[in-house]
């Protein structure tokens, strides 16, 4: 991101975007993205993860919006 | 549009989202953005009658897709609760959330690091009273957890791990301990009555955690957050910081933890980061940590 080029963008460029990666920022072996696929595991439209069910709505302004609810216990 | 910034001197970046000047600051009661939308009452954040735990797009970001995320984590539709009053099955389940949102987060390519935290109380520049917490997902390192992996090194191994080791050892500034976790003041404390929760075992992040754990969790700082409240018989301000793996490539590094920084020095008075610890980064603390902690320790007893 930024702190490697004093200089600023251009005005019709995010600020950022095209500047090189910093040197502590390694590249990805989508570890996270692997484990996501073993952790939490989607069903549809009817996610879950442990005890909680997940979900998944767009706000009218396209914002993201996720309900999460916890599962009733087992009838005893 | 949020703008980073390289601040040589410091070796930091400054985040700059100018369009937060305008969000929206401590709104009357009954204009809560963070309630659930009640039938035929204005439309909320939240557009459904009610919800257990919500989580969105902030509607003020300082990040945001391709460069980053900032969400927003409603513990409970009731507007006059806290973290510390949540049921324990409802505490429970955030520690679900907040585990997913660190999986779903950390495996985006725009994300190095997911940090959890809560501010609670105007003291530390909350604007809404409403019980929730926030997530950033920072496209880079900071500076906090490149600190705490140099320390890694300079010990030769988990600084954590051995910081716990030696605390448990001392038990002067334990404060509260269960199977999973301990909950201490540190012996470097810089705040009076900071407090991390420490996982006992070596567990990078949420992702690592056994369903025992994160109910542990939840157990742990909803004692250290009752305990805070019955410090000083009011509700005590905070800022909570959960300190979990980066979530680049490689195997992952840190110890899961959670720190509260108070700005409470007394029932009445506040710390302020002053010209010290602004412009020298060294701390003056004006209490010993071994004393807070036995205050701490107590207080946490009583609202048992």
């Amino acid at each position: 991101m930024a702190g490697q080029t004093p200089e600023p963008p251009p005005a019709d460029q995010r600020p950022g975007s095209a500047e090189p990666p910093p040197t502590d920022r390694r590249p990805r072996s989508g570890r996270q993205a692997d484990e996501r696929e073993r952790d939490d595991q989607p069903a549809g439209e009817h996610e879950h993860i442990g005890p909680v069910s997940i979900e998944r709505h767009v706000k009218a302004d396209g914002r993201a919006l996720i309900l999460y609810t916890r599962d009733a216990p087992p009838a005893t | 549009v949020t703008e980073l910034r390289f601040e040589e001197l410091r070796g930091e970046e400054v985040v700059y989202a100018i369009h937060r000047q305008d969000r929206t600051f401590l709104p009357a009661r009954d204009h809560c953005p963070l309630d659930p939308t009640r039938p035929g009452g204005a439309e909320t954040e939240i557009p459904f009658p009610q919800f257990e735990i919500a989580v969105f797009d902030n509607r003020f970001p300082a990040f945001e897709a391709p460069d980053g995320a900032a969400e927003v984590v409603v513990y409970t539709e009731d507007h006059d609760g806290s973290f510390s009053t949540l049921a324990p099955e409802r505490a429970d389940a955030l520690m679900w959330v907040w585990r997913h949102r660190y999986l779903e987060l950390g495996a985006r390519e725009d994300i190095d690091y997911v940090y959890i935290f809560e501010n609670r109380g105007v003291e530390v520049g909350v604007t809404l009273h409403h019980p929730h917490g926030q997530i950033y997902g920072y496209p880079f390192v900071p500076p906090v957890a490149h600190r705490e992996l140099a320390a890694d090194e300079r010990l030769g191994g988990c600084a954590p791990c051995a910081l716990l080791e030696r605390e448990l050892r001392d038990e002067l500034r334990v404060v509260h301990q269960n199977d999973s976790v301990v909950v201490h003041v540190p012996y470097a404390a810089r705040w009076a009555y900071e407090a991390h929760v420490v996982m006992r075992e070596h567990r990078t992040s949420l992702r690592e955690c056994e369903p025992h754990e994160l109910s542990a969790l939840a157990r742990a700082l909803q004692a250290l957050t009752r305990g805070y409240d019955a410090l000083f018989q009011r509700p005590f301000p905070y800022v909570m910081a959960m300190h979990q793996a980066p979530t680049t490539a490689g195997p992952p590094q840190g110890h899961l933890h959670v720190e509260f920084y108070p700005p409470l020095r007394t029932a009445e008075k506040l710390k302020y980061l002053a010209g010290s610890e602004q412009g020298a980064g060294t701390f003056i603390s004006d209490t010993l940590p071994e004393e807070s902690a036995a205050k701490l320790r107590e207080a946490i007893q009583r609202a048992a």
